[in-house]
């Protein structure tokens, strides 16, 4: 009944309406790939995930994700939950990465399909996900380097059979955890740890937050030996501690888990993650913290962002022009950082340049805003700004603004907009639903233009018109993105992480730990 | 949570993807074929013909690709298939895949690899037994389904939890081969639903989905130890056992028992299950409490799912929503309303399926959701599939917040209702209907939102908006009068054609209040004046204002003259005269449309005898317009499945509808789930037993902290069997070592020391089982007692 039945994945890179990778779990199926692209193409864009095609035979719910410039779809002819084939196609995409190297190319998959045809055979059997945990792969399905070795010609090997020893270990036995491949062995045993939190936030314009959150993510990279058992102590800032009431989890709003965090360990004492990692990256856990003090955003405790926008439209002789002015200043990250001072990581961990800006010292980087235009823009005149370089392009206008190290300060940008005249509505056509209200306007302007040229009254009333004909040209936000390393919006650190048992790791082995944190603004939209 | 790839392309630099391409192409230095050739096929054939082990791979390797391509390569059977018996590893599986998909097109050669198959089977490498079992049942040729029947059975009673959990897995696939199997497959089924490892459980369930989703015979004794075993189970695993126990429990559970019981006032504690409890107090001063008690087995699933709203698996999240959503009074929606609003930082069409599943929740229940405001605002970079869906849950929880959170909601909805997207600009007006249209007493708000909308130039938005605050009117009229005023006010700002339309007719619907004692007479006179610069849009209105005026007008006046009416006596009558001049204005106007209305309002009204007609034709009562929330009808279906993002107008193969809670009387005895005796033939400890942990000591793995997972993928002579019992009741730092240790002893036993070891294993086995059983029981003896506040603990504590 419910199942994955087929994986179609075609590349936007080349012309061809077939796809590059085509898998089917069941019996082949009614639709082909290429009808299935076709009717994915005619739906309207942006599309759902989810698409419903009833004109097929049978029906097919068409399950779609993009990742970099592939298109992978999967039809489902009957009832499946849709965030299971959601779920399982990421899952899809993380292991052809893992397998293949990032960034997924379709040239990377063609280079290797009997890997990819393992791949997806032991994910899914008959249409039921079966093994995909990346670390349980490794013992089943071999990575191209050791495939590679396998069909080398200069081994000088006796050809005539491969002996049967020369099948690497991992494939005899299986690991007895699930997420973690056996016989783990690492020269250099290492652990980084990347804490990102994505911002978002609605600012009002009178500058007001309407909403603030910070969404976290604690990506690992484990590079250990055997089977070690983990400590990981997070620390959550005590003030939203208090401020939210201290809810259980210890300030992290709903976090999710890895499966291989013990969940009674941190329901018990929040904060602390226990657990024996899997190889290699993988992604820990994830959580969220609202930034507005106790949700209330009349509070008069506003979060404290590094860049600042303020941003009026409709100014200027014909209120025909915007201006943006950013602040950008890092005197607001300091508390956070020098908190970091005290070095949990031992004496062996003195933490390394390698770790991007002294993560005493943050830096602000990759400022830029985006203001989004409405569809009468005709285009920009007179456009300057005081620093960095701006990009009009479609329908949005790209500001980047480069930062040093220490820079703090402001920027400006102004610029004038031209409006579309209204044969240019006609016949760009696409955006006047209401066109009959247009014509109307444009009789009676014209007509009293014609008629009652000196009539004050009517004068005013063009005029009145034309402002709001430039208001409804004017941006109505803007979206702000910048990246700071070393700092964390919500203030959340790592404490500490040990290694607390297991085995396999050496006795006087200590393993080199570094932590990185980043903070990025995700989706941070100034009204205006 | 962040999939893997986003967070890292997060922190690496952004890559122009096209260099990155034409790189990769260029190192991969593969001479590809523009149609994805590689080679001739004759090439090919003397590669797998080779006996070079090497050649023969890369032989396969081509083909794979081809066939991955979607090119046919059946010319290819024999030479593959005759590779079946290659003792190499790779070889095998490249084959093996080959086979899945042409053994179909080739029955009679593809039966000639099944005794290799076969033989495959008793390999000594766990890995090429499950692959054989795979494979054999996954061959689509009918004439074998005795066998692989045979294979299974062989298989479930396979030492390695990988191979049980293949052969589960092929239990679907033959019995789709050849239905008569089925007694057969469902002997081995259930078996494999008892089976001890959580890795093979999850398989068996979705087996059982799919072979026989009825048999409720072979899920009773295995019940408490599906629930038990949830959390441990991969996530896959999960799900199906959800969508099992979802049904299961309507099915098994009947709907409420309702228990009354007589408390003092402080006994008793409030919330958790029992905050939907009714309070009644009676003459006697005493309490009488409604109590809701739920049926202990659904208690226990209901508890086992809280944790599983911290997976990282957002189906799963959704589906532990679909069990408090379907099993849990909706005071316990709270629970999972944080875990649904916490998808909404994840991919687009993660958030999108959330959403879904948000408004379906909150067409029922939306307080649990009225916290989570903020996250629903809508931001620029949101596709329409995604902002319909927010302004929906926003206009849904609206009536249940707090001030501060409404004004929020309606200051959002008003800046949308601003914007250049049409769409948007629709949606957002009519949610501010929805909003009015939910609490009236917020409609007065809405509607000073919406009049100032009114004065705006932008066409969409004025219509939008006057067709809303029609319908909030025409809801209550009486109550609106003043409104009416403030609309016809509007008139002397407003230029929008179909805005002054809309406001004519409003004024003319609500000519007849107050004995005709209204605005509408004084506004017919003003539009009078300006009738020549009107639109001939809102000149129809005002024709028709005018007639709807003056039959009103007829009405009061004609009872008490009904025969004495002569051209005189109206005239000097404002409105006749108005009427009239109205009908002259019209009479020469452009439009024949208009001097045709004239006409027809004319005639009808100047003879007495008609008027009656003419009262309903113009002043019929208009029905009342509704408009649903769009989603509505979401609600009927079960949560978290396709049909419900699709909607309620198609109708999705396969989809079932829940069952109704079954009646008391008809629920089977809870007796049926108690767990079989222990006698039962233990799987696992049949050689070394490596493979899994008894159920009881698995559900406790999560929670000793330092300790590891148990192995569930247990491979010959690597187990976990010696852990000794110490080490899992209160885990000291120790045990775990000890647990290590003894791995990596057993690992370098032989076959028979592990036999020994069984039988220590057994014993404790039972020494542990019947600990956990009597837990159990004393457990549910305090539920009657404690089970109040208990249960509130372990809900409230999320």
């Amino acid at each position: 009944m419910s199942a994955v039945e087929a994986l179609y994945v075609f590349d936007s890179f080349s012309p061809a309406t077939t796809p590059i990778l085509q898998h089917e779990w069941r019996s082949r199926p009614a639709t082909n790939a290429a009808s299935l692209y076709s009717l994915y193409k005619a739906q309207p864009s942006p599309r759902p995930s989810l698409i419903y095609l009833p004109t097929t035979s049978p029906p097919i719910l068409l399950f779609n994700i993009i990742h970099n410039n592939l298109l992978f779809l999967s039809p489902a002819t009957s009832e499946i939950e849709p965030l299971l084939v959601s779920e399982f196609l990421h899952r899809v995409v993380n292991v052809l990465e893992d397998y293949l190297g990032s960034p997924l190319l379709g040239s990377k998959i063609e280079a290797n399909y009997d890997i990819v045809a393992q791949l997806l055979n032991e994910m899914c059997d008959d249409g039921f996900p079966f093994t995909t945990e990346p670390n349980a792969l490794r013992d089943v399905v071999l990575p191209p380097s050791l495939m590679g070795k396998l069909l080398g010609s200069v081994t000088g090997l006796p050809s005539a059979s491969i002996p049967s020893s020369f099948t690497p270990s991992p494939t005899r036995t299986l690991s007895t955890i699930p997420w973690r491949r056996s016989n783990v062995r690492h020269t250099n045993n290492e652990l980084y740890v990347d804490i990102i939190e994505l911002i978002t936030a609605t600012i009002a314009p009178s500058g007001r937050f309407l909403s603030a959150r910070s969404s976290g993510t604690i990506a690992f990279n484990c590079k250990l030996s055997g089977i070690p058992d983990l400590l990981m102590t997070l620390q959550a800032p005590t003030n939203h501690k208090q401020k939210l009431g201290a809810p259980p989890s210890g300030g992290l709003g709903f976090p999710v888990f890895h499966p291989c965090v013990r969940l009674s360990r941190w329901k018990e004492r929040p904060g602390e993650l226990s657990f024996v990692p899997p190889d290699g990256k993988f992604v820990l856990a994830s959580y969220e913290i609202d930034l507005l003090p106790s949700g209330n955003p009349k509070s008069a405790i506003q979060p404290q962002l590094p860049v600042s926008v303020e941003l009026k439209s409709a100014i200027g002789p014909q209120s025909s022009e915007f201006e943006a002015r950013v602040f950008i200043s890092t005197a607001s990250l300091a508390p956070t950082a020098n908190t970091l001072s005290a070095n949990p990581f031992g004496p062996r961990s003195s933490r390394s340049p390698a770790f991007g800006g002294s993560s005493n010292n943050p830096t602000v980087e990759e400022v830029s805003i985006i203001f989004p235009l409405p569809p009468t823009v005709k285009t920009l005149t007179g456009t300057r700004c005081s620093r960095g370089e701006f990009q009009h392009e479609g329908r949005r206008v790209t500001w980047k603004i480069p930062t040093t190290s220490a820079f703090s300060g402001t920027a400006t940008l102004r610029t004038g907009v031209v409006v579309k005249s209204y044969g240019g509505d006609e016949s760009e056509g696409e955006e006047e639903a209401a066109v009959d209200n247009g014509e109307y306007q444009d009789v009676q302007t014209a007509g009293t233009a014609g008629v009652n040229g000196g009539n004050e009254e009517e004068k005013a009333k063009r005029e009145r018109q034309a402002k709001r004909k430039m208001e409804m040209a004017m941006p109505r936000c803007a979206l702000v993105a910048f990246s700071v390393k070393g700092w964390l919006a919500s203030g959340v650190k790592v404490d500490s992480l040990k290694v607390v048992g297991g085995k396999g790791l050496g006795e006087g082995v200590k393993p080199y730990k570094g932590v990185k944190y980043l903070t990025k603004a995700g989706d941070i939209e100034v009204r205006c | 949570m962040e999939s893997l790839s986003r967070i890292s392309s997060i922190l690496e630099t952004a890559r122009d993807l096209t260099l990155e391409a034409a790189q990769a192409a260029s190192a991969s230095g593969r001479t590809i074929h523009k149609d994805g050739r590689q080679g001739t096929s004759a090439e090919t054939k003397k590669l797998l013909n080779s006996r070079m082990d090497k050649e023969v791979l890369d032989g396969l390797r081509r083909v794979i690709g081809m066939m991955s391509r979607g090119i046919d390569c059946s010319e290819f059977f024999a030479d593959v298939v005759k590779n079946v018996a290659s003792p190499v590893l790779e070889i095998k599986k490249l084959v093996y895949i080959y086979l899945l998909r042409y053994a179909e097109s080739e029955p009679d050669l593809a039966l000639l690899s099944i005794n290799t198959i076969q033989k495959a089977l008793n390999d000594q490498n766990q890995l090429v037994r499950a692959m054989a079992m795979r494979v054999m049942s996954g061959i689509r040729v009918p004439v074998i389904s005795q066998i692989v029947a045979l294979g299974v059975k062989r298989c479930v009673a396979d030492m390695s939890a990988y191979v049980r959990k293949s052969a589960a897995l092929a239990i679907p696939k033959c019995y789709r081969l050849d239905p008569t199997t089925l007694p057969q497959l469902t002997e081995s089924l259930s078996t494999l639903l008892g089976d001890r490892s959580f890795y093979v459980v999850g398989a068996a369930v979705m087996a059982y989905l799919e072979v026989c989703p009825h048999e409720w015979g072979l899920v009773h004794p295995h019940y408490r130890s599906l629930v038990k075993m949830l959390i441990d189970m991969d996530e896959w695993g999960q799900l199906a056992v959800l969508r099992l126990l979802t049904e299961y429990s309507r099915r098994h559970f009947p709907a409420k028992s309702t228990k009354k019981k007589v408390k003092g006032w402080d006994s008793g504690g409030a919330g958790g299950f029992y905050s939907d409890e009714e309070v009644e107090g009676d003459a006697g001063g005493k309490v009488i409490e409604v109590v809701t008690v739920m049926d202990p087995d659904l208690e226990l699933l209901l508890k086992a799912c809280v944790p599983l709203t911290q997976s990282r698996n957002s189906a799963v999240i959704v589906a532990a929503a679909r069990v408090y959503r379907h099993l849990a009074p909706p005071s316990c929606l709270s629970t999972i309303a944080g875990p649904l609003v916490s998808l909404l930082r994840g991919a687009v069409d993660v958030q999108h399926m959330a959403l879904v599943n948000i408004v379906s929740i909150s067409l029922e229940h939306p307080q649990p959701f009225t916290q989570f405001a903020t996250h629903f605002l809508v931001h620029a970079s949101d596709p329409a599939h995604i902002w319909r869906l927010k302004l929906e849950v926003l206009t849904l929880i609206f009536p249940h917040t707090n001030v501060h959170t409404k004004n929020l909601i309606l200051s959002e909805l008003e800046y949308f209702a601003k914007g250049y997207d049409k769409e948007l600009v629709k949606e957002a007006v009519r949610a501010i209907g929805r909003c009015a249209q939910s609490q009236t007493k917020n409609a007065a708000r809405c509607l000073r939102l919406l009049l100032r909308q009114v004065e705006s130039s932008d066409g969409t938005l004025v219509a939008e908006s006057l067709t809303v605050i029609r319908h909030i009117i025409q809801q209550d009229p009486r109550n609106h009068a003043k409104t009416v005023v403030r609309l016809a006010k509007a008139l002397d700002t407003a230029t929008n054609p179909s805005a002054r339309a809309s406001i004519v007719w409003l004024v003319g619907e609500f000519a007849g209040i107050n004995d005709g004692n209204n605005v509408a007479a004084d506004t017919l006179r003003i539009l009078a004046k300006g009738f020549h610069s009107e639109s001939e849009q809102a000149k129809l209105q005002i024709v028709l204002l005018a007639a709807k005026v003056y039959a009103h007008h007829l009405n009061y006046t004609q009872p008490a003259v009904p025969t004495e009416e002569g051209p005189g006596d109206e005239d000097k009558h404002p409105i006749s005269l108005l009427f009239s001049y109205i009908l002259l204005l019209a009479r020469y106007d452009l439009s024949y449309d208009l001097r045709d209305r004239a006409r027809l309002y004319k005639s009808i009204l100047s003879v007495p005898s008609s008027t009656q007609l003419a009262t309903l034709l113009l002043l019929a009562p208009k029905p009342t317009p509704q408009a649903p929330s769009p989603s509505s009808g979401r609600e009927s279906f079960t949560l978290g499945s396709a049909a419900m993002v699709v909607g309620k107008d198609e109708d999705i193969r396969g989809y079932e509808a829940l069952p109704e809670w079954t009646t008391p009387s008809r629920a089977p005895s809870p007796s049926l789930r108690e767990p079989p005796p222990l006698a039962t033939p233990s799987i696992d400890t049949h050689r070394g037993g490596a493979v899994s942990m008894p159920a009881a000591r698995v559900a406790g793995v999560r929670s000793a902290s330092p300790r590891i997972r148990s192995p569930h993928v247990g491979s010959p002579g690597v187990g976990s069997s010696a852990l000794p019992p110490t080490a899992k009741a209160n885990g000291v730092p120790e045990s775990l070592e000890d647990f290590l240790a003894s791995e990596e002893e057993e690992e370098s036993d032989d076959d028979d020391d592990d036999d020994d070891d069984v039988v220590v294993d057994d014993e404790e086995e039972v020494v542990e089982e019947e600990e956990e059983s009597e837990e159990e029981e004393s457990e549910e003896e305090e539920s009657e007692g404690e089970g109040a506040g208990e249960s509130a603990g372990l809900l409230g504590a999320k």
